[in-house]
């Protein structure tokens, strides 16, 4: 049975239906990838996962480990073992980012030591610690942190939206090797991006493309294909992998 | 009554003739002066902390207040004061009263911040004042810890009205930190203690406030604060709790050539408090320069009006206000009444002003990590209302955060 499965979803943002019909599985310690083109709906297959009350499922049902998850608001869900990086988090002044992960993991009963070695691999040093949540961050910075509250959630599903955008090549590497860590622990991880780079530390498969309102399952060849001609190849119908 | 040098009777007969002649506060809801007593029982001087009453040692500790290295005042009285002990060369710490008789000078600086026929209050204030602290830093002194008084209301219908003097001569430094607070079951009394601060030339005068009264409580705090050349006022407000009402718009008035002024105000409206508390900065120095900042979190039935004011009439000053308002519940509400008023073509008075609910996406944020609505909220609210900013004693800091994360997390 895969950890997260998705049966016939539509998603609509206001009156306005995003996606129709999506099917979507993701398996215990494995990547499935998800890609697409600007605001074909990739974000929002993410946020109707997470339960994000803007993001309306008009139809279908998302299914965690069997169960119905549909019914639950989002913090409920992340209890059951959803979690999300974010791709462009908001600040919260006067939240200090080291009491936000003191908080987290006191709720997941994870230990200090092990939080550390989190700090570690992400490389987030004290003084990051003691800043408010996101104030004056990089890009870089905010990636890595988001992927810190992950591995601190010890999540079954793990949602990474663009963890690789606007990051450096140290940053890519730091944020991979947490990918790994999160398969090791048997996370079920969909991984939305833009970019073959981080494909190349990560084995993806399937990889799912998002176009013209549905999403196809397609196999790993595709991230190929669409860097030789991009979407639009897909768009127009050229290819005939979708 | 005790002792009173004749400059203080006079002024004490002309504000008693005055006070059914003066109009009513401009501000605030209206409350009914005549209903209070201004005499109360006699609380009597204790040697040590420990020997003050159960409840007045337990309000206390509740807001982190409770040090041997203190000055406080119940009612009228000064019960405790240790303040002399510890102070060093060249500062006077006394209670007014006893001032008043060592020191002839004070006369040159009573009511001389806020107008005595101000108001119907301040003419009380002038006539039944008892209490209060006097404290004279000399030239080139610089304390490095805050000296602490607090003030308690413990009677009902009494109306407690210290009148604090605080001097800070040229180049010399102190840190005030005053809590101000009421016994739990104290029904309708009223606080107007008025505090007059002179910060001469070169001086830093910071003055920490924290204010949590119970609901029976109205609370009407009176100050008035000169600036001179090159001198520096920080004012740190914290209200956790604004008892039944409060009113307060104190005045800042930088006389001196690059006087400056920086404050900051923490408030938390909770149940049916109705809050009107705001600052007015007069920049009649040239180069003269003000920040005032407000923070208001309006949470229950609270009504809560910030006033900021900002007057420049000289040249090259420069003023910013800052009002930001979260409202927790759709019964409370948050008003936001700035003024700048400009008499120099060279002055830059700038305001800026939001009043919203919790920001949907930080909230959004936090529930995907797990937090009930509520926890998250308050997470949002404690983060808005953190105290770092303020530039605190860090041991401090940590107890307005620790203060602020209890009250918010209640009040929720």
């Amino acid at each position: 049975m895969p950890t997260l499965e998705i049966i016939d979803l539509d998603i609509a943002v206001k009156d306005r239906v995003i996606l129709r019909d999506v099917n979507l599985e993701l398996e215990r310690g494995k990547v499935s990838v998800l890609m697409g083109p600007n605001a074909s709906g990739k974000t929002s297959l993410a946020m109707a996962i997470v339960g994000n009350p803007m993001y309306r499922v008009l139809k279908g049902r998302i299914l965690l480990e069997g169960e119905d998850i549909l019914g639950l608001p989002i913090h409920e869900r992340v209890k059951r073992g959803i979690s999300i990086a974010y791709q462009s988090p908001p600040e919260i002044r006067g939240l200090k980012l080291y009491d936000l992960l003191n908080l987290l993991a006191e709720r997941r009963g994870v230990r200090r030591k092990y939080v550390e070695e989190v700090l570690h691999l992400l490389n987030i040093n004290s003084q990051l610690l003691n800043r408010d949540l996101y104030v004056g961050f990089s890009g870089g910075e905010k990636k890595r942190i988001e992927m810190v509250q992950i591995l601190i959630s010890r999540p079954k599903v793990a949602i990474l939206d663009e963890p690789d955008s606007g990051v450096d090549v140290d940053s890519l590497k730091l944020i991979s090797n947490a990918i790994r860590t999160l398969l090791r622990e048997g996370t079920a991880v969909l991984l939305i991006t833009h970019y073959r780079l981080i494909l190349q530390e990560i084995p993806a498969d399937p990889v799912y493309i998002a176009i013209k309102g549905r999403v196809k399952e397609c196999d790993a060849s595709i991230v190929q294909i669409i860097e030789k001609c991009g979407y639009g190849c897909i768009e127009r119908g050229v290819c005939d992998v979708v | 009554m005790s002792y009173e040098p004749n400059w203080m009777k006079k002024r004490r007969d002309l504000a008693r003739s005055l006070i059914n002649r003066l109009p009513e506060p401009k501000y605030g809801v209206h409350i009914d002066l005549d209903e209070f007593l201004y005499e109360a029982k006699k609380w009597y001087r204790v040697e040590t902390i420990d020997d003050l009453p159960p409840e007045v040692r337990e309000v206390l500790n509740r807001m982190g207040l409770f040090s041997r290295n203190s000055a406080i005042q119940v009612d009228g009285d000064i019960v405790y004061n240790e303040l002399r002990k510890n102070i060093p060369d060249g500062v006077i710490v006394e209670n007014i009263e006893a001032a008043i008789r060592k020191y002839p000078y004070i006369e040159n600086y009573w009511f001389k911040t806020v107008p005595l026929s101000l108001n119907k209050l301040t003419a009380i204030n002038a006539a039944y004042s008892r209490g209060g602290f006097f404290i004279h830093v000399g030239e080139k002194v610089r304390l490095k810890t805050p000296i602490q008084a607090c003030f308690l209301v413990a009677s009902s219908k009494y109306a407690q009205l210290p009148h604090n003097i605080l001097i800070a001569e040229p180049h010399s430094e102190v840190h005030i930190l005053t809590g101000c607070t009421a016994l739990t079951f104290t029904a309708f009394s009223l606080h107007a203690g008025l505090t007059e601060i002179f910060v001469k030339e070169g001086a830093r005068v910071i003055y920490t406030m924290i204010h949590m009264w119970p609901p029976g409580v109205h609370i009407r705090p009176l100050k008035g604060v000169v600036v001179e050349n090159g001198g520096e006022f920080i004012s740190n407000y914290v209200l956790l709790r604004g008892g039944a009402s409060l009113q307060a718009f104190p005045t800042v008035i930088l006389r001196g050539r690059a006087a400056t002024t920086s404050t900051r105000s923490i408030v938390i409206g909770t149940d049916s408090t109705d809050i009107d508390l705001g600052k007015a900065v007069y920049l009649l120095g040239e180069k003269s320069s003000a920040r005032l900042i407000s923070r208001a979190v309006a949470m229950g039935k609270s009504n809560i009006k910030i006033r900021l004011k900002a007057l420049g009439k000289a040249h090259n000053v420069k003023a910013h206000l800052e009002c930001d308002g979260i409202i927790v519940s759709d019964e409370a509400s948050i008003k936001a009444i700035p003024e700048l008023i400009g008499h120099s073509k060279n002055a830059e008075l700038h305001h800026e002003a939001s009043i919203g609910k919790v920001a949907e996406e930080q909230l959004l944020y936090l529930m995907s990590r797990g937090f009930e609505p509520e926890e998250a909220t308050a997470l949002i609210v404690r983060g808005f209302l953190d105290p770092s900013g303020m530039g605190l004693p860090k041991p401090l800091e940590r107890q307005v955060r620790a203060m602020v994360k209890m009250f918010v997390e209640k009040a929720l």
